[in-house]
């Protein structure tokens, strides 16, 4: 199956006052179409910034994409880099938003308080002259009753100050699918809803892929997110995978150290009423990684060999896992 | 249950803030906002109860009026046993408020809104000393330097300020000066959910040893079901301003009696990539708390009442009646004939739905 975006090697990097941040330092990964991958790790791992080197949205000066390709292929199989494109031109602006679109993390902040929800829908299709005005704003009713929301005739002359957070949430993915995107990226679209909400967020986000057949890339740091939804996981360090494979291979035999420490944190994983086993310590900062491994810091099974960077161990269903334990399958 | 009695710490009786919504120049009152209606419960020495529902169920607002840090409505009643006097907290005097504040202590919920930037983190775990002229120089010093390393901080770390530290160490800061008096109640509002995984694992570990060693009772509110079920005694399950479920948490948890915990127990997501399948949907959003639906409050998401149409769900608002025990409680009309399904111990796993009735 050819991929319908293939992340190589991308390095993207802040160059601030303090020191060099490598927010994402060597990233490999690919999507496939109809398929969804999850990104996963904690805070300042630079499951985020991925995303927004995918979208062109580094933000400048200090941020750069220093190293590495963003192959994306078209519907007529024409494959571009993206990191060569200028981020503000217009062939970058011909892919973002119609064919690889994003969800933002916190849906109330992330639309404009000052134009109707269903003017935020019309926007994309008039801009990238899909549609007329008078069209787009059809499509926008339809767009809403896609994705759920009732009354959706009167709701697109809502503010988003009048819609809860689900509904936003929901008014966010309604824009997002306008133009029938080919690569769906969500970045925690759920985490500032209710877990009843989220469910029904998860089960639509699915159902749309499917039915679209859309490339979905859900970035989230909650592991039950990503059994519901993945196919596919990336876990993320410090800026690195350390592991990726096969959904029910990550969350059933994690190889990582990293990764099982964070499916042991999870307090309804435990078994009775036993004290969590949380992994010590906090993420190192960016600016000052360690030295090889970047988990080696806090890692219950670190040894000598871990101040070098490990390679890649290869498991059956390409499940891999980048620790030095597996040195024998490297 | 009867020795159990002696030991209660704190009696919630029907519990209501309502507040007025305002509209138009004059700012005319036209409706009220229930947001916590008629709350009953007890908390007992040493335990956590945890109280669980979505955003604007009332629960964070029941966490502050414990607290009296908003006003009750009238006829509310906290009573609060300080050693061995029995106080309720709706008629205590400024000054005998003042006192009880000694006695219980709120952690909140963002570690970065609540914590005063301008102050080192020394001044912010000596404040609470400081107010209450507990104690003074060198002596407090050493106290905050104790706290801070009671909650696994650097006892260094005095000198510095909030914005040096991660939020996992912010939320110990918090932890700390919430320590700081001695309480035997700690209100923990939503106190893990803005940390990461791992962390978040850190500090639920430290809530639970600093329970045990201090003897601490917690009321818990998180959204968070994992995390509850992890740590809690108790449950009570709130919607719309009210107590819907209430009983030991793993009978809540393996055998829930209203609708509406079953539907809130199906959401949760397991890391199991198995169990993602069966799942009761909750439809819709909650209802505003200005227009509350009349009869049971859950009943136009109820999904037992879709199928049925009982009469008495639009009719009657259900009373916390006692189920499989004195302990679980629970508000439905219905409770006794439902047979609904609980959550699995690893995560969720909801097979074969028995949907509709025993009878």
């Amino acid at each position: 199956m050819e991929h319908l975006l293939e992340v190589d090697q991308l390095k993207t990097y802040y160059f601030t006052d303090r020191g060099v941040v490598k927010a994402v330092d060597g990233v490999s990964f690919s999507v496939e179409q109809g398929a969804c991958i999850g990104i996963v790790g904690e805070s300042g791992c630079g499951k985020s910034q991925t995303a927004l080197s995918i979208m062109g949205l580094v933000s400048k000066p200090q941020g750069r994409i220093v190293g590495g390709k963003i192959l994306y292929r078209d519907k007529n199989t024409r494959v571009t880099d993206l990191t060569t494109l200028a981020p503000n031109g217009d062939d970058y602006r011909s892919i973002r938003g119609k064919e690889i679109a994003m969800i933002f993390q916190e849906p109330m902040s992330s639309l404009s308080p000052v134009y109707t929800i269903g003017d935020q829908i019309a926007e994309a299709m008039t801009e990238h002259h899909l549609l007329s005005k008078k069209e787009a704003a059809h499509r926008a009713v339809e767009l809403l009753k896609t994705v759920g929301i009732p009354a959706a005739e009167e709701r697109i002359h809502d503010y988003p100050h009048q819609l809860s957070g689900g509904m936003c949430q929901r008014a966010m993915i309604a824009m997002a699918l306008s133009c029938e995107p080919r690569l769906l990226i969500a970045d925690e679209p759920t985490t500032a809803l209710d877990v009843t909400i989220q469910l029904q967020i998860l089960r639509l986000l699915k159902e749309l892929q499917k039915r679209l057949s859309m490339g979905l890339m859900m970035i989230t740091h909650d592991l039950g997110v990503i059994a519901e939804i993945a196919d596919y996981v990336i876990v993320m360090y410090l800026g690195k995978v350390v592991e990726k494979g096969p959904v029910r291979k990550i969350l059933r035999e994690p190889k990582h150290p990293y990764t099982q420490g964070l499916l042991q944190s999870r307090p309804n994983n435990t078994a009775g009423k036993a004290r969590l086993n949380p992994i010590k310590g906090v993420v190192p900062s960016a600016i000052n990684p360690p030295a090889g491994c970047p988990f080696s810091t806090r890692c219950p099974r670190v040894f000598d060999k871990c101040s070098v960077l490990p390679p890649f161990a290869h498991w059956e269903e390409g499940q891999e896992a980048a620790c030095w334990l597996y040195e024998n399958l490297m | 249950m009867d020795n159990k009695e002696e030991k209660v710490l704190l009696e919630v009786g029907n519990l209501r803030k309502y507040f007025p919504v305002k509209h138009g120049v004059f700012r005319r009152t036209e409706g009220w906002l229930k947001a916590v209606d008629g709350v009953d419960f007890r908390l007992y020495g040493g335990e956590t109860l945890g109280l669980v529902g979505e955003s604007g169920c009332g629960k964070s607002t029941t966490g502050r009026l414990i607290l009296r840090l908003t006003k009750p409505e009238p006829d509310s009643r906290i009573l609060f046993r300080d050693n061995d006097k029995v106080v309720d907290m709706t008629k205590a005097t400024p000054q005998e408020l003042k006192h009880l504040r000694t006695r219980m202590q709120i952690i909140f919920q963002d570690p970065y809104a609540s914590l005063n930037p301008w102050m080192k983190v020394g001044e912010i775990v000596a404040e609470p000393l400081v107010i209450h002229k507990v104690m003074a120089g060198k002596e407090l010093a050493m106290k905050v330097d104790a706290l801070l390393e009671m909650v696994g901080l650097d006892a260094s770390y005095t000198k510095r300020y909030p914005h040096e530290f991660s939020g996992g160490q912010r939320q110990r800061i918090g932890i700390a000066r919430a320590l700081a008096l001695n309480p035997t109640l700690v209100v923990c509002d939503e106190p893990v959910s803005s940390l990461d995984v791992s962390v978040q694992a850190q500090v639920i570990n430290l809530l639970v040893d600093l329970q045990q060693s201090l003897h601490l009772s917690y009321l818990f509110i998180a959204h968070d079901l994992g995390v509850v079920r992890y740590i809690s005694t108790r449950v009570a399950v709130m919607y719309l301003g009210r107590i819907v479920e209430t009983g030991p948490t793993e009978e809540v948890f393996h055998s829930p009696a209203h609708p509406y915990t079953e539907a809130l127990l199906s959401s949760m997501l397991s890391a199991d990539p198995d169990s993602s399948q069966k799942r009761l949907q909750l439809e819709g959003d909650v209802p505003s708390p200005i227009n509350v639906p009349p009869g049971c409050p859950f009943h136009p998401r109820c999904r037992y009442y879709q199928q049925n149409k009982w009469p008495e769900c639009v009719r009657d608002v259900p009373a916390l009646a006692p189920i499989h025990s004195d302990t679980h409680r629970a508000a439905c009309h219905f409770a006794r004939t439902l047979n609904l399904c609980g959550a699995e111990a690893e995560g969720m796993v909801n097979v074969g739905v028995k949907n509709g009735l025993n009878t």
